[in-house]
Order: structure tokens, then sequence, then C-alpha cells
């Protein structure tokens, strides 16, 4: 089944750099990490953490603002589309949408009205873990299958592993992937509880690492195993990969990274290449101290001495939890396109320990297969293969 | 390679073992066929902790309810077997709405008046997530492990998804189950999960072990009975009770000839019109109905077909699930029921009498 050559069809995507994918490749490319104070959340944190979030004057918060985050990406993501007028609201394209708590800053809105402090003036829809995907399928009358996959910070990653996988079975032509995540006081608060936030800003692999950087994203990527309209070759397509469960902690890895590199290898596998034909990784990287010295032990032990060159983008853009599959995917696209991979940001000092030394400077873009690695609470691994062409 | 759109072409799963828990904690295996209690008024929220120690004494204390809830059906699932769940088992766990009253608390917690930071354990144990981890570390799998969801058809997509997965052989197993609990005040849990006036609100996990079905595999364990198909399909074109059981009648021809005898059992989003539409059009097909034993809550449907291999003597059957969701979609699910005694498998060959005494055992501790 893994003959069928899925591609990235178009993208769509929302991130702290702003709108659409240049301003994403462009930021990257320049180096640029948006950070700004966490204030007006509704929670306060003193001082209030750096984060990655939307241009303040994009969007409302709350639920009209996530219902705006959401559309304007999935447009970006149609108008891109390159293949059929009307294949994508077809019966044999699937909407899989990737979210650990998409809903927070709409919930929050609810509980603002419910004890009086926000006016309640519009009715409530039915609320669940789905309501980003029945709302995206509503407004763009969709008629293909509907998922919503709620696995923390693996959520988009694996809701693009299941649409790969769909396609690779021939069950379906097209997939929309769409990756959520909003900023809000209960994930910033939460993150502070358990002391996994650098204030600072994320420092992935680096010595004085303290914790993660929050983020919000929308993003969006259309997979289709057929050609576009235009017959060109695509350039990114996406190979397999594999999602495990590490039952050893629900917020740890295990210490050993064991699980963490057999997700590696077993996406490896699916894709039907070796660690040698990977041409560089796209760490998990949160900045955390246990999660990074996980992935940095798993890494050694899966690559040894040939460790090809490990990127981190947290920095970037935030760790955007349930959307980090689709917009770091989107990301290394843009970047790729771009004719880059750039540097770590954030990087500064070796941790002896890690023994791993992500890369400190912009390289020209190769062909080849590069591996992304996206792990979560909940012991929940996905990595995925993306071949460039 | 068929475009699912078109027809299910996918083979058969067998079904290992079931299980599951519904309101009030009540275990499917404890109160078998008539026992089962009809639910006299809304499902409360009661503690799950005590059972849960008992089925899963390794379980972390932090586990919110929600979780308790998952792990206690797979438990119940997975207890008969004198083997534990091959490794490769995957997990996939549906739920409409997750971890609602973990999520509640968060926010009375974060959001004025209480302003006050998440306890660091609340938090870590929020997400929707926790509840399939602890389901895998209970049964010791460290295989593929997800969250799906889609409203009242949450349970079939991943048994749907499940299915794909066994049929390629991607999966050697799957351990799929449905997951929601009640939350409480009424019109709060009615604002996300439409229920009538006149309806009762459920709770509950219901699991289904599943293979690929195989001579080799069934000479180690009768199955109980198999998976045969899922479809899940798009709104109808036009509305109407009429139009949908066009519909459903157009896709279960896809599945399999419709046969004389069919079990029709109704999802808890469907109209009485709709499933009467539906039953006319099939030749002495018989009802089944679970709602009023277990509430209504988006994957009721993962302890309704559970239930079917609940008795210890269940009779032989073929039946077709329905249901849809509040946009119109529709999830349909044939399954066999072998039927026989239990009691001489001999993968439940000790599972009559231990598995009453732990149910029991556990009501007991609940009281």
């Amino acid at each position: 089944m893994n003959d069928v050559r899925v591609r990235v069809a178009s993208i769509g995507v929302l991130s702290a750099h702003g709108a659409g994918l240049p301003a994403l490749a462009s930021g990257m490319a320049a180096g640029i990490c948006p950070l700004t104070a966490a204030t007006g959340i509704g929670f306060p944190l003193d001082p209030a953490p750096l984060v990655s979030r939307f241009p303040q004057s994009l969007f409302q918060r709350g639920e009209a603002g996530a219902v705006q985050e959401l559309m304007q990406a999935v447009d970006q993501a149609f108008a891109a589309w390159d293949g059929q007028h009307g294949a994508l609201a077809a019966e044999d394209c699937a909407l899989i949408v990737g979210s650990g708590g998409f809903l927070y800053a709409s919930t929050a809105e609810l509980y603002g009205r419910t004890v009086g402090y926000l006016p309640n003036d519009t009715a409530f829809k039915v609320r669940g873990p789905h309501w980003g995907a029945a709302l995206i399928a509503e407004r763009l009358e969709l008629r293909g299958p509907l998922l919503t996959v709620s696995s923390g910070c693996s959520s988009s990653a694996n809701a693009l592993l299941i649409g790969v996988e769909m396609l690779q079975r021939g069950e379906i032509r097209h997939a929309i992937v769409v990756g959520a995540e909003g900023l809000s006081a209960v994930t910033l608060g939460g993150f502070d509880s358990l002391m996994l936030l650098d204030a600072a800003g994320c420092r992935p692999f680096d010595r004085d690492r303290t914790g993660v950087q929050i983020g919000e994203a929308v993003a969006v990527l259309v997979l289709s195993a057929e050609p576009g309209v235009h017959a060109e070759r695509p350039r990114a397509t996406l190979r397999g990969g594999a999602n495990l469960c590490d039952t050893h902690h629900l917020t740890a890895a295990s210490p050993d990274g064991g699980v963490m590199r057999n997700v590696m290898y077993e996406a490896l596998d699916k894709a039907r290449i070796t660690p040698r034909d990977v041409v560089a990784i796209k760490a998990h990287g949160t900045g955390s101290i246990d999660s990074d010295r996980a992935e940095a032990a798993a890494l050694c032990q899966l690559f040894g001495a040939a460790l090809p060159p490990v990127l981190a983008f947290k920095r970037y853009l935030g760790h955007t939890l349930g959307a980090c599959g689709s917009l770091e995917t989107a990301a290394l696209i843009a970047c790729l396109q771009a004719g880059i991979v750039p540097a770590a940001a954030g990087f500064n000092t070796i941790d002896p320990e890690l023994a791993i030394e992500p890369l400190r400077a912009t390289r020209a873009a190769r062909a080849g297969h590069y591996l992304l690695n996206f792990f979560g609470f909940g012991g929940n691994y996905t990595s995925l293969v993306l071949e460039w062409h | 390679m068929q475009l699912r759109s078109q027809q299910d072409t996918r083979a058969k799963v067998h079904v290992r073992a079931a299980g599951g828990v519904g309101a009030g904690g009540v275990d499917l295996h404890a109160c078998t066929g008539g026992e089962r209690p009809f639910l006299r008024a809304d499902a409360t929220p009661e503690p799950l902790r005590a059972m849960a120690g008992l089925a899963a004494p390794r379980m972390s204390r932090i586990a919110s309810r929600f979780a308790q809830l998952a792990v206690l059906g797979a438990s119940s699932c997975l207890r008969p077997l004198d083997s534990p769940a091959s490794p490769g088992t995957r997990v996939y766990l549906g739920t409409g709405l997750g971890d609602v009253a973990a999520t509640d608390a968060l926010y009375y917690c974060v959001m004025p008046p209480m302003s006050e930071a998440p306890p660091p354990a609340r938090f870590a144990t929020s997400g929707n997530n926790m509840a399939a981890f602890f389901v895998s570390q209970y049964a010791q799998l460290n295989s593929r492990n997800l969250t799906l969801s889609h409203a009242e058809l949450s349970f079939e997509c991943a048994l749907d998804l499940a299915l794909s997965d066994l049929s390629t052989g991607a999966a050697e197993a799957a351990l799929v189950g449905g997951v929601d609990e009640t939350t409480l005040p009424r019109e709060f849990y009615t604002r996300r999960f439409p229920v009538a006036s006149d309806q009762l609100i459920g709770e509950g996990s219901g699991w289904l072990l599943l293979d690929p079905a195989s001579a080799a595999a069934d000479a180690v364990a009768p199955a109980l009975g198999a998976i045969t198909g899922v479809r899940l399909l798009p709104s109808p074109s036009s509305p109407g009770a009429a139009s949908w059981a066009t519909q459903v009648m157009d896709a279960l021809n896809g599945l399999a000839p419709a046969r004389p005898g069919l079990t029709l059992i109704a999802g808890c989003s469907t109209e009485a019109a709709e499933i009467a539409a539906v039953a006319a059009r099939l030749p002495n097909c018989e009802h089944y109905g679970y709602l009023p034993h277990s509430g209504r809550f988006p994957t009721a449907s993962a302890l309704g077909i559970a239930g079917l291999f609940a008795p210890r003597s269940p009779t032989a059957r073929s039946c077709l699930h329905v249901n849809r969701d509040a946009s119109g979609r529709t999830g349909l699910v044939m399954i066999e029921v072998y039927g026989g005694s239990w009691s001489t498998a001999p993968m439940v060959r000790k599972t009559s009498s231990s598995r009453r005494a732990h149910s029991n055992n556990i009501c007991a501790s609940e009281s």
C-alpha cells in the first residue's frame, strides 16, 4: 500500500508569524522568533511568560475568533488547492482535525458567560472535541468522512498519519488535515503549575533549558493521492509514520527514550527506508528538561554516530500542542520551498548529558527523507516521514 | 482498491471479548440479559475510585473519573481472558465529549471569580487522551493509542478505523471502546449534548477486543461474534425518514445482503419514525433496544454493542446498529453474535464464576 504517493497538495497556516505560508517561510528564514507577553488572557501570570501568539490585530478572542482562525486557514488551503474544483467537498475526501484543546478559548467564553462577566447574547452549540470539524464541514458543505483526533500534543500528527494511511489504503482520494490550538488561560496556568514553562522562551536541547514556550496555530494540509491539474511532480510527499504509547508516566517519557526510539524506527520501516536515508530530523524539541533528554537518548540509540542534522522549531513557533504536527510539517515544507533548513533558534550551549547538538547554522535544503517527531503527554508518540523531491 | 464511499470490501473481524460499565458503575457481566436494570433517572456522577482500584490496582490515584470509567470498561472486557491482550493490540477510544468534568473543574479554577492556578495533577490528567493512556497502561500495551471523536458517531468512527487497520494487517488486534461520562447540572450537559426533557442522560464505557478472523486464532479461542462491516454516510440528499431509510438500505446492501430476521438496533440519536422506516424495508426484522438500560450519551452505541455479547448464553443473531449525528450523518455497524455458551469456550473457561464473583465484589464495594 505504500506505493500510493501521498502528496501535500496545498497548505493554509496561521501562526505567530501571521497568515500564510510565505510569512512563515520568510520569518523562519530570517531567524525571527515572534515572542510576546501572555497578557490579556484572563488569568494573571507574574511575570507574564513569552508566548507565540497570533498578531493581536488578526482575530477576536473567544469563540468568534476561533471560528475566524479555523476558517481562514482552511480557506487558504482551499485557495491553493490544485486539484479538481469541488473535489475537496466530495464523499471521497476526508476531513481530519487534530487538536488537544482548541476549545479552551471558546469554552472559556462559555464560563465567562456563565458567571456573568461576559454578555450572554448568542446561543451555544453542542460542544465536544469534534466541534471544529463539524463547523468546517457545515460551512463548506463537506460530504466526506469526518474525524477528530484528540491525543494531546501528537493530535494533528496522528491526524496526518491517519490521513496518509487512508489514502494509501485507497479508501479516499484526498484528505484535509487540520491542526488547531488556541492560547488559553487553562493551558498557560496548567503548564505553569507543572513548572514546565520557560518564561523567557524555550531553548530546545540547550544545557540551560527550563521549559516550553506555548504557542497557538491553525495549520491545514491538503493531502492527495492524485496528481494536481498541472501534473507537476510533487515536491513534498508523506511516506507514512507510526504511533506508539509510552505507558511509563502521564507526563514524563521513559528516561531511556526506548519507546521514542521504537516509534522512529517503526516510522522509517513503514516508509521503507533506513536511518541512513534520513537527511535531517525535525525533533519534537520542546525545551523541557526531561522530554529533550529522552528524545536525545532515543536519537542517539537509533542513529548513533551518524546522526543527521537535528532541527528544532519551537522557538520560532512556540509549542502549539495539538497543532504542532500539522504546523511544524507545514513549516518544514515552507522552509524547504524557500531552499533552507533553519538553524535551531534558542540553542546556545551544548548539554553534555544529551550529547547532541541541533543545527547551529541555516543550511541549504536537500532532497531526501525528513523524519519528524511529535511526542505528547499520555505517552503518545508519533513520527512521520516526509520526502522532499 | 475500492473507495469506501462506494463499498465496504474489508474482511470481517472477530470479537474475542466484550465488556463495559454503565450508569452507576454497573458491569455488563454482573447483570446479564433481562436482569440488566432499566435506568430510572439521569445517571449521576457517582465516585468510581473504589471500583477502579479493584479493577486496576496500579492505576494512578490522580486519574480523572472519565479515565476511571474507561479503565473499568476495558477491564470488564479483558478480565475474562485467560491471557493478556497481545502486545501488538492497538487502542482506539471514541468519545463524544471527552473529559468534561476534569476540564470543567479547570475552568472553574482558572476563570473568575476564583482565578487560581490549576493544581498540577488535575491539569496533567485532564487531557482527553489520558483515559486511553490509562487503558494502555492497565492492559500493558505500547502499541498505537488513539482518542477519536465524532459526536454521536465517535465509537463508530473508532470501530471503522480499527476495522481498516485489522483488515490490512496493520494491527494484529484492536481494543475499541466508547466512553462518555455524565456531568451535572442537566442544563449544562444538554448544552453540549442534546437530550430531550423526557429522555434520560446516561454514561458508560463499552469495549470490544477484535482481531482478524482466522482459523488459527479460532482454534485457540472461539470468537464471540464478528463485526462484518461499518459504514459512515454523509447526510442524505433530501430530508425525511423515507430518504434516510433509502440511504441506509443502499449502504446496507453494500455491506451484506439484507436477510430475514435481522435484529435492528437503534442508536441514541435516531428517531422512532426513522427506525420504523428502515424496519419496514427489512423482512421479519426484530428490534433490540439498549437505551432504556444505558440512557443517552454520545457513545452509548459502544455500550449497546458490547452488551450484545454480555449474556452467558447469547442467541445467535445478525444485527444492524444504526445511528446518526445531529448533522444527519449516519453510522451503520453490522454485527454477528455467534451464540452458544461462553462458559464452555476455552478463552473464557473460568469466567462464568470468577467474572461474576469479581463483578459482585466491585458492585458491593461501590455500594
